[in-house]
C-alpha cells in the first residue's frame, strides 16, 4: 500500500495575477519513515492539445520524512508565457501536483485553472496578442481530481535487503 | 424474524467479501472490492440497521469511515474481542491492523467520501505469499491467524505486530477458512486440500485432520469459513458433502468425530458462523443451553440453525443475486448481518422467542470451566509455564517489590496468565529524529540540491495518533473533513538556507539527482542547518562534513581528523593492484594544532601547493597572525598535528614531521607505500597504504608500532575500506564498508572484529541499551557503531533480523549473541564505560528470557573464581571476563558492584530466584570481606 497519502492541499493567493507564483500548502502523511525523499513537481498544461506544452514549473525534494503527519508550501514561478499557444492563452487548463518516489510516481492531483481577464472591457474583446500582464489565473481548488498509482515502496523483504553503500 | 436489506450499505455496487459486526455493537464493517481492482473497507453506523427512526434522520451517519488502503479486494475483516482493533485482509498479500484515530475523519484526498470517524492502521503484516482469503483473534485477542493461498496459516503475535508467532504447514492447498478454539486450545482451518485441520496452541503442532467428508468437494468457492461454537463444542465446517449433498459438517471436539451435518443448501456451503452469545429459552425450567449458527451458501440463501433443534430455525431463499460470502451476529441484539458478492447486506432480526436468550458474560464464562477446568482458560503465551511459579524466599518478595517500585519498567511477572493488552504509543513519546518537537517550529526548511533544485525539510504536524478506546459515540454533527481549499495565507513558515545539500534519493533508481557519489549516505538535514563554515570546498561536501567542519570552529577540539580524505573508488584501483584508493594532493589542506597552556595558543596550518612560485608551502597561522613557514619538497596529500607534532604527508611519500616552531623534527620518513588513509591520535599516528597495508608509530618514542599488517583480507569480496581511527591507547581501527569494524591486536598479531552493523541481533533494537546520541570520547565502541551505522541507513542487517522475528527463542539467542559480541568488544577496547553498559544489557536479556546456565557463568565470572563453586583448578585468567574484571578496576570501580547493581534484573523472573539467592550470598560475604 502506498506509504504517503496526501490529505490536503490548499491552494494560497487564489485567484491571482497571471504573473504571481503558484502555492500550494500540501498536507501529507507518511505511514512509516522515508529513507529516501519525495519529489514534488508542479506541472502546467500549456495547452490541452499536446503534452509538449506542459511547463514542469518547479520540482522540489522534500526529505527527511519521519513517520506522521507534514505540511510545506510549495511554490513555482508562474508558467513561461513563450511556451503557450496563442489559442491557449485565454480559457480553462490543468495544473498538475504529482508526488514521486524513488522516481515512481505515486500520485497525481490535477486543477482546472482558468485565465480570464479582469477589465470587463477586455473580458468583452479579448486583444488578438494575449495580454498576460492583465489577466487573472483562478484555480478551481473544490474539485481536485486526484490519481493515484500502485508502485514498489522498496519494502525490505527477507533475504533481498538492499544492498546500497 | 425480520429481514432488512439497507441498500445504503454499498460500495458502489461493487462485490462485499466480508462483513463483521464490532463487539459493541455499535457499528459494523464491510469490505471488498474497490475502485480499479483496488481493496475497500467501509465502517457503517449500526443505529440505522437496528432501528428505522435513526435511518430516516438525516442527522444520524451511515457510513463512517472508508479506508482504501488495500491494494487488492479485501476478503476478511475481524473485529478484536476488545473492540480496538479491526485486522483486514486482501488480495494484495497484506493484513492490516487498523485502530481509531484521534485525528479525526480523513476522507481519502479528493475523494467525495464522507468520513465521520479516523482508523487508521496501526500495523501492516507482510508474511503472506498470496491472497489472504480468512483471520480470526484468539480469545484473549493474544494472537491473530490469518490464511491464504499459500497454504499457509500465520500466527501473528498481537502484543508486537509483525512478530510472527507459528507458521502452520501442513495444507496443501489454498486455506480459505480460520477460526480459533473458544477455550484457546486449538485453532482450526480448512482448505481447498479437501481437509480441515486443528492445530494445537500449545506447540503449534497438528492435532488432527478431517478428510473424509470433503472428499468429493470441489474448490468451486472463494472462501471457507469454517466457525467453532461459543462453547468449545464443536467446531461447524463450510463445503463438505454428503451422500453427493452439500452440507456443513458438525465436527465434534471429543475425538474430531463427524456424524452430523446440516443439510439442506443446494449449492455448496461458503460460510458458517456462530454466534458468540450461549443462548437459552426463557422462562422454561431446565434451561440448558445451546449456540446459534448460521450458513451461507452459494444457492444465495442463508440458514440459522440452533444447536437444541434438528431442523433449521429459518432458511432464506435467494436473498441475494449472488453467492454469500460472510456473516456476523450482533453479539447482544440477536441480529445477523450477512454479506454477498452482489455487492448487498442483509440484515435478520431474531425475538427472544424465537432465538433464546443471551447468557451472561459470568454464566458463560462458568459454563465454559464446568467443562473444561479453570486452567484450560487462562491465555497461554510461548515460553511461559503453565502453572504459576511460588515465592520462595521473603528476601525475593521485598526485592521485587522495590524493583516494581523503582520502574514500571520490568515486563509483568510471567505465568499470570493475563493477556498483555497491545502495546500503545505512550503519550510522552518522543517524536521521531530529526523533526521539531513540539510547536514553535511551525515552518519548514528549504535548501539548495548542487544541481539548483530545491529541498524542503516538511514541517512536522503530528505524528500518527491514535486512540486507545474508541471515543464513546460519534455525532452527527462532527464537521466534515478537508477538502481542497483556497487558503488566504500559508500557515507554514518558510526558512531558507544557503546551505547545499544532497537529496536522498537513490541513484540507481533515478536519474534525477546530479549529485556526486558520496560515500555515506548524508545524514538527515537535522545536521544541515549548522551555520555556514569555512571554506567553499567544505561546503560542498555532504553534511557529514559540515558537521564536523562547523565543530572544528566552534569547539576547542581534539585533534580531530579533519575532512574525510576524498572517497575511494574501488574499482579502478584494485585493476592496478591497489586495494585502496591513494590520497590525491589537494589544492589547500588544513590543520589546527591545539592550545597546550597559555604560552602555546591554538596554531592554525595551512598547506599549500602550486601557488605563486609553483612551490609547496607550509604555513602556520595563530589566529590571523603569521607564525612561520616553510617549503616542502613536494605537494602535501595529508595534514595532522598530534602530540605538538605537525605531520605532513607528502604525494612522494614520506612523512614530514615537524615541531611546534617549524622545526623539522626528524628526517622525511619513507611510506611503507602510496598513502591512502592516514589517521592521528594522541602519540600515535595510523597510516594505510595503498596495498592495504597499516603501520602505526609513536611519534614521542620514534618508535613503530605496527610494522605493515596486512588488512587486504578484510576488504575481500568487494568491500571498502571507508574510515581508519586508533584508539586512546594507539592501536588501529579499520572500518570496512560491510558495516564491520576491525581492531588490530597486538598480542594476537591479527584483526578482532569488534562492531559488526550485520550481526543479526543489531537490527533488535530493543535489546539496545540507551546509548547517548553524541558519543564520547571514552565511548570507543559508541563512536564505531555510529560510524558503522552512518554506512547502512537504510537496511541494517534487515534480512536476518526478520527471519529471526520468526522464531522468538531465534531472536532472543540472536540479541544475546549480539551483546555478548558488544561486552566482548568493549573490553577489547577497553572502554570500561560501556563494558559495564553491555553487560547490563546481556544481564537483562539473558534474565528476561530466563536463560539460567548462562547467567550463572555470567555471575560466576564476575566473582571470580574464589567465590564460585567452580573447581579452582580451570585457569580463569586466561577468561575474557577477568578482562573485563581489571578493566573495571581501572576505573575504580569493583567488579562486585556492577555485580550488584545487576542482580536485582533476575527477580524479574521467578525461575531465576534459586540463582538470585545463590549469588547474592557470595556477593553479600565478598562485600563483608571487603569492608574488614
Amino acid at each position: 500500500m502506498a506509504k504517503v497519502h496526501i490529505t490536503n492541499v490548499s491552494l494560497l493567493d487564489n485567484p491571482a495575477p497571471y504573473f504571481s507564483p503558484f502555492k500550494f500548502e500540501i498536507t501529507f502523511e507518511a505511514i512509516e519513515p522515508l529513507p529516501e525523499d519525495l519529489e514534488w513537481k508542479i506541472i502546467y498544461v500549456g495547452s490541452a492539445e499536446s503534452e509538449e506544452h506542459d511547463q514542469v514549473l518547479d520540482t522540489v525534494f522534500v526529505g527527511p520524512v519521519p513517520e506522521g503527519r507534514h505540511m510545506f508550501v510549495f511554490d513555482a514561478p508562474h508558467p513561461d508565457t513563450a511556451r503557450i499557444p496563442v489559442q491557449d492563452a485565454l480559457g480553462v487548463t490543468v495544473v498538475l501536483l504529482t508526488c514521486s518516489y524513488r522516481a515512481q510516481e505515486f500520485v497525481r492531483v490535477g486543477y482546472y485553472v482558468n485565465n480570464d481577464y479582469t477589465d470587463p472591457e477586455l473580458k468583452e474583446n479579448p486583444p488578438e496578442m494575449p495580454q498576460f500582464d492583465k489577466m487573472q489565473r483562478n484555480i478551481l481548488a473544490s474539485s481536485p481530481r486526484v490519481t493515484r498509482f500502485k508502485i514498489e515502496w522498496g519494502d525490505v523483504k527477507p533475504g533481498q535487503a538492499s544492498d546500497r553503500p | 424474524m425480520k429481514l432488512l436489506k439497507p441498500s445504503w450499505v454499498s460500495h458502489e455496487k461493487r462485490s462485499l467479501f466480508c462483513v463483521d459486526i464490532h463487539p459493541d455493537g455499535t457499528r459494523f464493517a464491510t469490505g471488498g472490492q474497490g475502485q480499479d481492482r483496488t481493496g475497500t473497507i467501509a465502517l457503517w453506523n449500526m443505529a440505522p440497521v437496528e432501528s428505522e427512526r435513526a435511518e430516516r434522520d438525516s442527522s444520524v451517519p451511515r457510513q463512517l469511515c472508508r479506508m482504501d488502503d488495500h491494494l487488492g479486494c479485501v476478503n476478511c475483516l475481524r473485529w478484536s474481542a476488545s473492540g480496538r482493533h479491526l485486522a483486514s485482509g486482501g488480495d494484495d498479500k497484506l493484513v492490516m491492523v487498523w485502530q481509531h484515530s484521534k485525528t479525526g475523519g480523513s476522507a481519502p484526498f479528493g475523494s467525495r467520501q464522507v468520513a465521520v470517524e479516523g482508523w487508521r492502521a496501526v500495523a501492516t503484516l507482510r508474511g503472506h505469499d498470496g491472497d489472504v482469503i480468512d483471520l480470526a483473534w484468539s480469545p484473549q485477542d493474544a494472537f491473530l491467524a490469518t490464511c491464504s493461498v499459500d497454504n499457509l496459516v500465520l500466527v501473528w503475535d498481537a502484543a508486537r505486530w509483525g512478530d510472527i508467532v507459528a507458521r502452520l504447514k501442513g495444507h496443501t492447498g489454498l486455506v480459505k477458512g480460520v477460526d480459533w478454539d473458544p477455550i484457546g486450545k486449538y485453532l482450526c482451518s480448512q482448505s481447498d486440500d479437501r481437509t480441515l485441520r486443528v492445530w494445537r496452541t500449545a506447540d503449534w503442532a497438528p492435532e488432527t485432520e478431517v478428510t473424509e467428508p470433503f472428499r468429493q468437494t470441489g474448490g468451486t468457492t472463494a472462501v471457507l469459513r469454517c466457525s467453532w461454537s461459543p462453547d468449545g463444542k464443536y467446531i461447524v465446517s463450510a463445503h463438505a458433502m454428503n451422500n453427493g449433498g452439500p452440507t456443513a459438517l458438525i465436527i465434534d471436539r471429543g475425538d474430531w468425530t463427524a456424524d452430523m451435518d446440516f443439510v439442506g443448501h443446494k449449492k455448496a456451503i461458503t460460510c458458517a458462523r456462530f454466534s458468540s452469545a450461549m443462548l437459552q429459552r426463557p422462562g422454561e425450567g431446565r434451561r440448558a443451553p445451546y449456540c446459534a449458527c448460521a450458513l451461507g451458501s452459494r444457492d444465495h440463501g442463508v440458514s440459522v440453525w440452533l444447536t437444541c433443534r434438528k431442523r433449521p430455525l429459518v432458511v432464506v431463499h435467494e436473498l441475494f443475486d449472488d453467492s454469500v460470502m460472510d456473516l456476523s451476529w450482533h453479539p447482544g441484539r440477536r441480529l445477523l448481518i450477512a454479506c454477498s458478492k452482489d455487492g448487498t447486506v442483509a440484515a435478520m432480526s431474531f425475538t427472544v422467542e424465537e432465538l433464546g436468550e443471551a447468557m451472561s458474560t459470568d454464566e458463560r464464562t462458568a459454563l465454559r470451566e464446568k467443562l473444561y477446568g479453570r486452567a484450560a482458560l487462562l491465555s497461554r503465551r510461548p515460553g511461559q509455564q503453565a502453572a504459576p511459579q511460588l515465592i520462595e524466599s521473603p528476601l525475593l518478595l521485598s526485592v521485587r517489590e522495590q524493583a516494581e517500585k523503582q520502574s514500571p519498567r520490568p515486563a509483568a511477572p510471567p505465568g499470570q496468565g493475563i493477556s498483555q493488552p497491545p502495546r500503545q504509543p505512550a503519550a510522552g513519546e518522543p517524536a521521531p529524529p530529526g523533526t521539531p518537537s513540539g510547536g514553535g517550529a511551525r515552518k519548514q526548511i528549504e535548501c539548495r540540491t548542487p544541481d539548483g533544485k530545491r529541498r524542503i525539510t516538511p514541517m512536522f504536524v503530528s505524528s500518527q495518533e491514535v486512540t486507545p478506546d474508541l471515543a464513546s459515540r460519534f455525532s452527527g454533527s462532527e464537521e466534515l473533513p478537508f477538502t481542497s481549499s483556497t487558503g488566504a495565507a500559508a500557515t507554514v513558515e518558510v526558512e531558507r538556507l544557503d546551505t547545499v545539500v544532497t537529496p536522498q534519493v537513490s541513484e540507481s533508481r533515478s536519474q534525477l539527482s546530479a549529485a556526486p557519489a558520496v560515500e555515506a549516505t548524508p545524514p538527515p538535514p537535522a545536521a544541515v542547518a549548522a551555520p555556514e563554515a569555512a571554506s567553499i570546498a567544505v561546503k560542498r561536501r555532504a553534511s557529514t562534513d559540515l558537521r564536523v567542519a562547523s565543530k572544528r570552529i566552534h569547539t576547542s577540539p581534539p585533534p580531530a581528523p579533519p575532512p574525510a580524505p576524498p572517497p575511494a573508488v574501488s574499482a579502478t584501483y584494485t585493476a592496478s593492484g591497489a586495494i585502496v584508493a591513494p590520497l590525491a594532493a589537494a589544492g589547500r589542506l588544513t590543520a589546527v594544532l591545539p592550545a597546550a597552556g597559555p604560552e602555546l595558543p591554538e596554531l592554525q596550518l595551512e598547506a599549500e601547493h602550486g601557488g605563486a612560485a609553483g612551490l609547496h608551502v607550509l604555513t602556520c597561522r595563530q589566529g590571523t597572525e603569521f607564525r612561520w613557514r616553510t617549503v616542502l619538497s613536494s605537494p602535501a596529500v595529508a595534514l595532522r598535528c598530534c602530540e605538538e607534532r605537525c605531520l605532513a604527508w607528502t604525494a612522494d611519500g614520506s612523512l614530514i614531521c615537524l615541531s611546534r616552531a617549524g622545526r623539522l623534527l626528524l628526517p622525511p620518513l619513507a611510506m611503507p607505500g602510496p598513502v591512502a588513509r592516514v589517521a592521528a591520535r594522541g602519540r600515535h599516528v595510523l597510516v594505510v597504504t595503498c596495498a592495504a597495508e597499516v603501520s602505526t608509530w609513536d611519534v614521542r618514542a620514534a618508535a613503530a608500532r605496527v610494522r605493515r599488517e596486512p588488512a587486504a583480507q578484510l576488504l575481500r569480496g568487494g568491500a571498502r575500506l571507508t574510515g581508519c581511527t586508533l584508539t586512546e591507547d594507539g592501536r588501529p581501527v579499520l572500518v570496512v564498508s560491510t558495516g564491520r569494524a576491525y581492531l588490530y591486536s597486538e598480542t594476537m598479531a591479527g584483526w578482532q572484529l569488534v562492531t559488526d552493523g550485520r550481526a543479526p541481533g543489531a537490527a533488535l533494537s530493543e535489546v539496545q541499551p540507551q546509548l547517548p546520541a553524541a558519543p564520547a570520547s571514552g565511548q570507543a565502541l559508541a563512536v564505531l557503531m555510529a560510524q558503522v551505522r552512518r554506512l547502512r541507513p537504510a537496511a541494517p542487517a534487515a534480512a536476518p533480523a526478520l527471519a529471526a522475528a520468526a522464531d522468538p527463542q531465534l531472536a532472543a539467542d540472536a540479541a544475546a549473541a549480539f551483546l555478548d559480541s558488544q561486552v566482548a568488544a568493549a573490553v577489547a577496547l577497553g572502554s570500561p564505560g560501556e563494558y559495564s553498559l553491555w553487560l547490563a544489557a546481556l544481564f537483562r536479556q539473558l534474565a528476561s528470557c530466563g536463560d539460567e546456565p548462562r547467567l550463572r557463568d555470567l555471575c560466576e565470572r564476575l566473582l571470580g573464581p574464589a567465590h564460585s563453586g567452580a573447581s579452582l583448578s580451570a585457569s580463569p585468567t586466561a577468561e575474557l571476563g577477568l578482562d573485563g574484571r581489571t578493566l573495571l578496576k581501572e576505573v575504580g570501580k569493583e567488579y562486585w558492584t556492577l555485580l550488584k547493581e545487576l542482580l536485582p534484573l533476575l527477580v524479574s523472573h521467578l525461575s531465576l530466584q534459586r540463582l538470585y539467592t545463590e549469588i547474592k550470598d557470595q556477593l553479600d560475604c565478598v562485600e563483608l570481606a571487603d569492608s574488614i
